[in-house]
């Protein structure tokens, strides 16, 4: 049975830009002109829902172990892209990783693209924190750990399946290095500072058959300023309780004003090469944007 | 000519004969079993099945379920369950499995149907159910409602049926199951329980004197819900919310075939009919008991 490699990972390090992309996606998609509500982002769910993963398997995940659930993980997006008619979108915290047998958790052969979304590290860190409730000082040991995964806990239940998402750096690597899906990388800063060509490029990639009219309106039923607005009317389901808002403030370079100077040489030290690489850093070391 | 060692159990309504020991379940006594258990060979997969998952497959009276290294379990025509053990693989294990999504498949086939909820007697001897997707805390608060005197049908799947014009509640086994990080909120231990599957944290729990063990009428249903707000939030479901409520807290949808689902429809909608349904939202992790049990009470 042939299969369909129809989906793309919206994959992103948390707080880079992911779910203003996945809110445009909705805008993009939706018949309506009004702002489609940042509740019902339906078209781009996460991929580690555990509810989907028991409803597809049949087998409780509560009750495998997190070796046992990875082992599952990519037949359960396979049933998903052979079960679906169009291209799906999932959203994705987890680093690319391979199984104990060396088979990728995200199967390339039912994947269209990857979309990966990075930003400042040293802005990530921030935004970071305050979606968690904490300060940065905490997050930075956090960004720097390569055993770091959401719901790896095994006295508790989360709702979502563990995702291991190691330091920041090693998780831009893991994606945008990975030969097996064709890869297009935004940056958050990019984004923020000229929107349209630099969404255009990503619609482009994903062969989306949308006109340039459709991209800007979605583009402004997106704008930063209707989320927060909508968050503060509605809520935003997505937010973390310990967390002001979700939508905070969303500006590049915050990291100037709330980080101590030794806050950003340990970052800049630990994710060094990265942040050359992806324009965050001059030919000199200084942090730019 | 075999020589099995017949356990016998009583659970969901079903007097159940097993060749396997199945030590969280009630042992009863009875001439004719409605369901026999045994260890035997099962087939690799069934053929032009009309649904399937990942693991599972299924027609209208054939069930198949593979648990890597672990068992594979075929249900056949609402009253027998085959279990091919894998080698390595521990019977508590198997029994996980087959407690909850094996029995599952077996009730569908039934045509009697598994809610994912706990259910609970009040002090009037009406029944009750919690109901709430995996991690909401419905055994959490299980536990708090025993601690508070209530008796405990079931934890976590719960048969729901239709006679007599009244709306019955099953008990299924006196055995509950708690994850490491709520026990202390609910005052258990793991040194008290059965640690149910390295390396999960999780244990079970014998209940002797608080399980009760016959069918009672069902009055009320809980449904449990968490937000990222700090309140808790209670309303009284109608309509086609109660009806889809209802609905959502099928245990195990999928396992519905075309001949069961109209029958679950009509229970559905005798439910939403008999029964008052009330959405209780709790804040995000950590659950707090009291707090919740205390909201639920309210609404008695």
């Amino acid at each position: 049975m042939s299969e369909k490699k129809n989906i793309v990972w919206l994959a992103s390090y948390p707080k880079s830009g992911n779910t203003w992309f996945r809110v445009f996606l909705s805008n993009l998609f939706s018949e309506s002109s009004q702002p489609a509500s940042i509740n019902d982002l339906h078209h781009t769910p996460i991929a580690s829902v555990r509810q989907s993963f028991d409803e597809i398997t049949g087998l409780p995940s509560s009750d495998l172990t997190f070796e046992e659930v990875d082992r599952l993980r990519p037949e359960v997006y396979r049933f998903q892209a052979k079960e679906a008619g169009s291209v799906q979108f999932r959203k994705v915290h987890d680093a690319y990783t391979r199984l104990n047998d060396g088979s990728p958790l995200f199967p390339p052969d039912v994947s269209k693209a990857v979309v990966y979304f990075i930003r400042n590290p040293l802005d990530v860190l921030i935004s970071f924190a305050h979606h968690s409730g904490t300060k940065p000082e905490k997050m930075i040991n956090v960004l720097n750990d390569p055993c770091k995964a959401f719901g790896r806990s095994a006295e508790k239940l989360f709702n979502q399946l563990r995702q291991k998402l190691g330091t920041w750096s090693g998780h831009v690597k893991s994606w945008v290095d990975q030969v097996d899906i064709p890869v297009h990388v935004m940056r958050y800063e990019d984004m923020r500072r000229d929107a349209f060509p630099v969404f255009k490029e990503a619609v482009n990639f994903l062969n989306l058959n949308v006109r340039d009219k459709d991209i800007r309106e979605a583009l402004q039923n997106s704008d930063f300023s209707l989320l927060q607005k909508q968050e503060k009317e509605q809520g935003f389901k997505e937010k973390m309780i310990n967390a002001s808002a979700f939508f905070r403030k969303g500006k590049p370079g915050e990291w100037r004003t709330e980080l101590t100077r030794e806050q950003i040489t340990i970052i800049v030290n630990e994710h060094r090469e990265m942040m050359k690489r992806f324009g965050y850093l001059d030919d000199e070391g200084n942090v730019v944007e | 000519m075999q020589n099995r060692s017949l356990f016998k159990y009583s659970a969901f309504g079903l007097n159940i004969q097993s060749d396997i020991e199945i030590p969280e379940m009630k042992e009863t006594a009875f001439n004719r079993p409605d369901v026999t258990v045994i260890l035997a060979e099962t087939p690799g997969e069934i053929e032009n099945p009309m649904r399937e998952g990942v693991c599972f497959q299924l027609t209208e009276t054939e069930f198949l379920l593979n648990v890597d290294n672990i068992a594979r379990y075929y249900v056949a025509d609402g009253n027998s369950i085959r279990i091919e053990k894998r080698n390595g693989s521990s019977f508590q294990e198997v029994r996980l499995f087959l407690l909850e999504v094996v029995f599952a498949a077996l009730l569908h086939q039934k045509g009697m149907v598994p809610f994912r909820a706990s259910a609970l007697l009040d002090e009037r001897g009406k029944g009750f159910l919690l109901c709430g997707r995996s991690g909401v805390g419905k055994s959490t608060l299980t536990a708090y409602f025993l601690n508070m005197g209530f008796r405990l049908l079931s934890d976590n799947v719960s048969v729901v049926s239709s006679e007599q014009g009244k709306i019955w509640v099953y008990p299924s086994y006196p055995f509950i199951k708690l994850w490491k990080d709520v026990m202390e909120d609910v005052d258990y231990t793991p040194e008290e329980g059965i640690k149910l599957r390295d390396p999960l944290e999780k244990y079970g729990y014998r209940i002797e004197e608080a399980f009760y063990s016959e069918h009672v009428s069902l009055e009320k249903v809980f449904v449990l819900h968490v937000h990222n707000k700090e309140e808790y939030k209670t309303e009284k479901l109608e309509g086609p919310e109660k009806f889809n409520a209802l609905k959502n807290q099928t245990f195990r949808f999928q396992f519905l075939t075309k001949r069961t689902r109209s029958h679950h429809f009509i229970l559905l909608n005798e439910m939403s009919q008999a029964l008052s349904v009330m959405k209780v939202t709790r804040p995000q992790a950590p659950i707090e008991s009291e707090r919740l049990y205390k909201v639920i009470r309210r609404l008695f």
